[in-house]
């Protein structure tokens, strides 16, 4: 035990003996006198590494932040599938107005919102498609329409987070 | 714009009839492949989950819709949906519902049921 009752620390732990910087344990000497300057560079310089690029980097490309890809309905998938062979259409876009209409019609599927079938009706006339390949949902009311959303689920949470939908 | 149909249109099995051509006419088209009945507004507030009116517009639908068409509900709570399928209605092909971490009950009822979803 040191006569000041604190025992030595080893190098590089907190409170202990600074390290040399860089990369430390002499890998930059070691390196420099295993390795060659690549051709027109100088043997080595301080702080230029010419050994193996150390693991865990990466490239730019690698640590870009990715782009979103544009929305490509033909390479959505289209319908899944169903017990008994059936495929049922995935319904993603409730056509409200005549621009959801052109969207539908290039996912082959149309899901109207109550209210608005008249409206998707004159769309659907202007448009040129397909019957046989378009899937039409619509929607009856079965009861008063003026009543909100429905209570779901039996929670008090629950409900005020459906009365915002 | 104006709605297909008026609150009370579906209390009869002729007015299902009548607002069914009429969301024909609407979107001109020859038939649909899939017609919901929305079933959230009958059942909000009731003390029957499954109300008698709503289950004679649920048989009336599923009887005009021609061979080939599915029929199905929307916006059905599990409530709803135990009691339809307890009093022998045919179940229903699809339950339109939004897609909500809360509404866990009604997924596992459906799943239950084996039914399927549309998500909107």
């Amino acid at each position: 035990m040191a006569s000041d009752g604190c025992q030595a620390l080893p190098p590089g732990v907190p409170g202990g003996p600074p390290v040399s910087a860089g990369y430390g344990n002499g890998q930059v000497a070691a390196a420099a006198a295993t390795s060659t300057a690549p051709p027109g560079e100088k043997p080595y310089a301080a702080g230029v590494w010419y050994g193996p690029a150390p693991t865990g980097w990466r490239t730019s490309s690698e640590t870009a932040t990715p782009t979103e890809k544009p929305f490509d309905a033909a390479k959505e998938p289209r319908s899944v599938a169903l017990p008994g062979g059936l495929r049922l259409p995935l319904l993603g876009v409730a056509v409200t107005d005549a621009a959801s209409v052109s969207v539908s019609l290039r996912l082959d599927s149309l899901l109207v919102s109550p209210g608005h079938e008249a409206e998707v009706g004159n769309a659907l006339k202007a448009a040129s498609f397909e019957r046989e390949k378009l899937f039409i949902a619509a929607f009856l009311p079965g009861g008063p329409t003026d009543a909100g959303p429905e209570l779901l689920v039996p929670s008090k949470h629950a409900t005020e987070i459906c009365h915002e939908c | 714009m104006p709605r297909v149909l008026t609150p009370d249109l579906l209390c009869s099995p002729a007015s299902v009839r009548a607002a069914y051509a009429q969301l024909l006419a609407h979107l001109g088209v020859a038939h649909l492949d899939l017609c919901c009945l929305d079933v959230s507004a009958a059942a909000r507030g009731a003390t029957d989950p499954w109300p008698a009116s709503v289950a004679a517009a649920w048989e009336v639908l599923c009887s005009i819709v021609p061979e080939g068409g599915a029929v199905g509900v929307a916006h059905a709570g599990w409530r709803t949906l135990d009691a339809m399928l307890t009093s022998g209605a045919k179940k229903p092909a699809v339950n339109v519902c939004e897609l909500h971490p809360l509404l866990s009950q009604v997924i596992h009822a459906c799943h239950a049921w084996h039914n399927h979803f549309a998500m909107d």
